[in-house]
């Protein structure tokens, strides 16, 4: 039995709105990456770039129809965290980058709501949720293998760094990437390793697969968009420079673990 | 109560908007003297001493608030309400302007998109809390 609650009325409306948000933002940067300059919020100069960065809303936007099929508040606790953390995340790199945006696009204006809005609303929601839960009882049901458990930790351990230190050293890096690239593009794509590569180990919590069941979907959705993109955009890509070699293999790894979890854990 | 906590989280983020907008560190609050010259609170949102004293009563008013049910409803609508007509006012002024960079409302409050998508989502994030229903007890 799986009850912690069922899902708020309030939840999912902020989903929808999430999805309505990012599915058009997801659609027009991977569909449409050469004339990203003409309509994104801030600068981006390669097709690539664009696809790099609309790679997440373009999965995110299928992961989140699919969150909104769930009754059960569990199923849905750790993703609305972890929007939360990329909330925080994109807005500290907005921060840093505020004179690359354009400030009156209505992309721009989208966008920021759209992180504020997590800000503000998930803590209520979590609170809203946890109220109307009643009594609810402590999942049961399948626990993720022990093996997967120590690698979504080995893995942490490595991408939690990772992210930290391209978000710092976003210039330096820029100069390593296998394609031109902004240090504001990095800087956003930073947060994609902290949520995709580190925060699995935290959303895992008491070891519940279903907490984390659509996420590693997602993970596997978005390794896909990676490498489709990496492939089909026209941006030339110098596989010599220092990141070359490892940015698909990131990916690949992100769609291993995404499809290995998945298939191990089917039954 | 979530409609009390929420009340509560709000006005603890402007409280903390309020005092570091009076922080005169560059590394939180860079000047910028384009356009109306104002500083940045976190390089994002345009900000003086009016606007902070603004953020600091938005902050301590919900703070008082918070305590209870029924002045937790009433400051949330209040508030929602004043918040949309600033980010109304903010954005006719900055269409009549132009679009600029940052612009000065009635003179006195700088504000920038940041800014006015910031009063937009209070707003609705208070006028829902005004609104909703409560917990049953």
């Amino acid at each position: 039995m799986m009850t912690y609650g069922t899902v708020a009325r309030e939840t999912r409306f902020l989903i929808g709105l999430t999805i309505a948000v990012i599915a058009p933002f997801g659609f027009l940067l991977y569909l449409f990456p050469s004339s990203a300059g003409d309509y994104w919020a801030w600068e981006i100069a390669q097709p690539r770039t664009a696809m790099l960065v609309g790679s997440i809303y373009f999965a995110t936007s299928i992961y989140y129809v699919l969150l909104s099929r769930q009754r059960e508040w569990l199923l849905l606790q750790s993703s609305l965290r972890s929007l939360f953390v990329v909330a925080v995340w994109l807005l500290v790199a907005a921060m840093f980058h505020w004179q690359s945006f354009f400030p009156y696009r209505l992309m721009t204006l989208i966008w920021l709501i759209t992180y504020y809005l997590p800000l503000m609303s998930f803590p209520i929601l979590n609170r809203l949720q946890a109220e109307r839960g009643g009594n609810a009882e402590k999942p049961a049901g399948r626990q993720i293998i022990r093996g997967w458990r120590t690698w979504l930790i080995l893995r942490a351990a490595i991408y939690g760094p990772t992210a930290i230190l391209l978000f710092v050293f976003a210039p330096q890096v820029s100069a390593a990437w296998p394609w031109p690239i902004e240090p504001v593009n990095l800087r956003m794509f930073s947060g994609q390793i902290a949520v995709f590569g580190a925060y699995q180990a935290l959303a895992m919590q008491d070891g519940f697969w279903q907490r984390i069941r659509l996420f590693m979907l997602c993970t596997a959705m978005l390794a896909t968009a990676h490498l489709v993109g990496l492939l089909l955009s026209g941006t030339p890509y110098d596989s010599s420079a220092p990141v070359g070699a490892l940015l698909p293999l990131m990916f690949v790894e992100w769609l291993a673990t995404g499809l290995g979890m998945l298939w191990t854990h089917r039954k | 109560m979530y409609i009390q906590y929420g009340v509560g989280i709000i006005s603890i983020a402007y409280v903390a908007l309020g005092v570091l907008g009076f922080l005169p560190l560059d590394w939180i609050n860079p000047f910028h003297h384009e356009g109306v010259g104002a500083r940045y609170l976190f390089n994002l949102v345009a900000i003086n001493g009016v606007h902070n004293l603004i953020h600091l009563a938005i902050g301590a008013t919900g703070l008082w608030a918070m305590r209870r049910l029924d002045r937790s409803q009433w400051w949330g609508k209040v508030v929602g309400v004043v918040l949309l007509v600033v980010f109304a006012a903010g954005m006719v002024q900055a269409a009549l302007e132009g679009f600029p960079g940052d612009q000065l409302l009635l003179g006195l409050v700088p504000l920038n998109s940041p800014g006015h998508t910031l009063h937009l989502t209070t707003s609705a994030v208070a006028l829902y809390l005004g609104f909703a229903r409560p917990s049953p007890a």
